[in-house]
């Protein structure tokens, strides 16, 4: 019915469709319709999308091999949007094959990270920040259910430890020494409210005083 | 060469309202680079200084994303702040804070750390507020709390900084050629249709940002149709780009028979128009201060009379306050504010009579608001109220005694006597007491406080070392007590030379003869 692409030590397999696309297939489950790809991809995007017209940014859930993507991007260009694609792609491999096969687009992907350490990426955190619109490309999401439940429902620690790696302090800086009184579960409240304020505190100080006029401004 | 840094995280008006300090600086240190710290939700309003260095921002909307909480960490948004300020450094001479907020003072205790090189208000190492000088104390711990406000923030920040009341340097905004060529040619025909009398055209901003600050769609209708009717003025619209500025406006023109022009634009587009308008009537704060920095002609529309001291525009700018609850008829009103607008384009002086619930006001850099016209007694007083704490507060913290203060001087040596003895009594008390404990310190702060609660320069002096002092406690009870101990005696000599004013000033020979007993009371401390 349709060519395999098979390599016995890898979890992905590669197909090709009847229109003669090639379609992963990861640890058995098929990404893309294995009769025409492009076809599921446009009527998937065409109900996904509509919801999230206004977003100027869009965060899409499972890179497969980019059909809904390309889809997306079509209907995007044909709309005159500029929105901005960001693909998140919990297994490695189907990104590097995808580079393989496919080739860049023009958008950006992260792929193989951990969720802790997607939320450790400057990238990732910029891009959440434009409360970006979220596309779960069913497939991929099945596929990965636990991975992006843990993505949607993590909780940041807000400890001392924290703020050493996302700041990702050099050894022996001035906030890394001064940190080292504090043990590393400590809340980042709690430093703030050190007998003696240190030039870095103040800017907790500040951030607690900015959240204080954010909640003002909402209420 | 000075590197002097402004920080104001405050809005649109605040930041034009800014531009008082931007030409002080210049005035005063004219080969200063300044720079400007600002929200980027502002930013666009800063945009319009072209004399500044240097713009850097902060990103609230982000950072208040980040704080949310839930998959953000706090330390994403330390992350964020710390970036931001990367680029703003702790090279600087002067550091400015004209924000007077909690976020903008950790900002300037961050930036200053170590330094002495701010001015406003931040917070030292243990936690407490700290004020650069007396005037952002006395702005801090006394007039936040007054229901009028003898001194805008901009005239403390002015005093603060010793800036010269007749200032020289202009400051420059940005101006956009294409804007100004075609407001040129509207303008132009703006005059041709009305050409055979000279005709001065009004730009009148009518909303702002509550609707009890702004005119009534029924006094918008008769504003107008009063500057229409009036033989040489000729109204122009002017509108936020804002849908519901639009809807008003052509809503407006539809019941003038669209016969009203009205102009919609942008911060830097808005210059040009100011530019080449006779005279701007405003009910808003951002484009007066805009108008007022290009010496545009202005007339201020106030309905709030909590809000009039607070934040004047230029030396020479008339205010028309309106008391709705004593207006019957908005008519006479509105016939008032078209001759004042008609006086002041042809530079006559303001001598109209004010009808019920119309006063008229005058501000000078110098002398603060003057009232010139009102029907109402009780602005009378207000306005008697405010010269007198504005009088008090010059003569406690700049030692300049005016006449108003010398006819009511009886009564203020009786105060300077009670706070005298109430300094005395705390100091004896803290004196014989070996183990003061901290809350004995606070409660002998505290009664220093004379009976009297009026305003006075004894009363805002002391308020003013008081909260300086309080400032600099810790924890150690000990080195507390020596710290109130040495604060009553420099209060007690600083008092004892604004009485002397007050004496010298009125002549009294049989006051003079009463220094021994001073003397003999300083003995005893």
């Amino acid at each position: 019915m349709y060519q395999q692409f098979q390599n016995q030590n890898s979890s992905l397999q590669i197909a090709y469709s009847r229109s003669n696309l090639p379609v992963p297939i990861w640890r058995g489950v098929q990404l893309h319709s294995i009769y025409d790809p492009i076809k599921e991809a446009e009527n998937f995007i065409t109900s996904a999308f509509a919801p999230l017209r206004e977003k100027k940014n869009l965060l899409i859930f499972g890179l497969g091999f980019g059909y809904h993507i390309a889809s997306l991007l079509k209907k995007l260009n044909e709309e005159g949007l500029q929105t901005t694609v960001m693909v998140i792609e919990p297994e490695e491999e189907i990104y590097r094959k995808f580079l393989e096969i496919i080739g860049p687009g023009s958008f950006k992907i992260i792929a193989g990270k951990s969720v802790r350490d997607l939320y450790r990426d400057q990238n990732f955190i910029d891009f959440l920040c434009k409360k970006p619109g979220i596309i779960r490309h069913p497939a991929s999401f099945n596929l990965h259910v636990e991975y992006f439940k843990e993505l949607l429902s993590y909780r940041a620690t807000n400890t001392v430890a924290e703020l050493r790696e996302i700041c990702e302090l050099p050894k022996n800086s001035e906030l890394d020494c001064l940190l080292g009184n504090f043990a590393p579960d400590t809340h980042l409240f709690e430093i703030a409210k050190y007998e003696v304020m240190e030039q870095d505190f103040f800017l907790m100080e500040m951030l607690n005083a900015i959240s204080a006029t954010v909640k003002e401004g909402r209420a | 060469m000075k590197r002097i840094l402004i920080i104001n995280l405050r809005r649109f008006g605040d930041i034009f309202y800014s531009a008082q300090m931007i030409g002080g600086l210049l005035d005063k240190y004219p080969t200063a680079e300044i720079y400007y710290l600002t929200y980027q939700e502002s930013v666009r309003a800063a945009h319009v200084f072209s004399q500044l260095q240097g713009l850097y921002t902060i990103d609230r909307e982000k950072l208040g994303i980040l704080l949310k909480g839930g998959p953000f960490s706090m330390a994403h948004a330390f992350k964020e702040l710390r970036n931001c300020l990367q680029n703003v450094g702790f090279e600087w001479d002067l550091i400015v804070n004209i924000s007077n907020c909690s976020v903008s003072a950790f900002l300037t205790s961050y930036l200053s750390h170590a330094k002495e090189n701010y001015k406003g208000i931040r917070y030292s190492t243990n936690g407490t507020l700290e004020f650069s000088d007396d005037w952002i104390a006395w702005a801090n711990e006394i007039m936040v709390d007054l229901a009028i406000t003898p001194f805008s923030y901009m005239e403390i920040f002015q005093k603060s900084l010793e800036f010269n009341s007749n200032l020289q340097t202009r400051v420059e905004l940005v101006h956009s050629k294409e804007h100004d060529i075609s407001t040129h040619n509207v303008f132009s025909k703006l005059h041709d249709f009305r050409a055979s009398e000279k005709v001065y055209v009004v730009a009148l901003q009518l909303s702002a940002s509550t609707s009890d600050k702004s005119a009534s769609y029924e006094e918008a209708v008769q504003l107008i149709q009063n500057i229409f009717d009036h033989q040489n003025l000729y109204p122009l619209l002017l509108v936020g780009p804002s849908e519901n500025e639009r809807v008003f406006a052509r809503k407006l023109n539809a019941d003038l028979e669209n016969t009203l022009f009205v102009v919609e634009s942008d911060f830097i587009g808005l210059n040009s128009v100011l530019r080449t308008v006779d005279l701007l009537l405003t009910v808003d704060t951002s484009i007066k201060h805009l108008a007022a920095i290009q010496n545009t002609k202005l007339l201020e529309l106030q309905f709030n009379t909590n809000l009039l001291f607070k934040m004047p525009a230029n030396s020479g700018s008339p205010v028309v306050l309106l008391n709705r609850e004593k207006i019957d008829h908005f008519q006479p009103c509105a016939q008032f504010i078209a001759d004042c607008c008609s006086h002041i384009v042809q530079n006559k002086s303001l001598s109209l009579e004010a009808p019920a619930g119309a006063s008229l006001f005058e501000y000078s850099l110098e002398h603060g608001f003057s009232l010139i016209k009102t029907g109402s007694q009780e602005i009378r007083e207000m306005h008697a109220y405010y010269s007198y704490q504005r009088a008090c507060v010059t003569f406690a913290l700049e030692l300049k005694l005016e006449s108003m203060l010398c006819n009511v001087s009886k009564e203020l040596l009786a105060e300077y006597r009670e706070i005298l003895s109430n300094i005395l009594a705390a100091y004896r008390e803290i004196s014989q007491d070996g183990e003061a404990s901290a809350s004995k310190i606070f409660n002998a702060i505290n009664k220093l406080e004379p009976a009297n609660y009026n305003m006075s320069p004894f009363k805002t002096l002391l308020a003013v070392r008081k909260g300086q002092v309080q400032s600099r406690f810790s924890n150690d009870v000990e080195s507390n007590r020596k710290i109130f101990k040495e604060f009553l005696l420099n209060a007690k000599d600083e008092f004892a030379d604004l009485k002397q004013l007050i004496i010298n000033k009125q002549g009294s020979v049989s006051r003079r003869v009463r220094i021994p007993t001073q003397e003999r009371e300083e003995y005893e401390i």
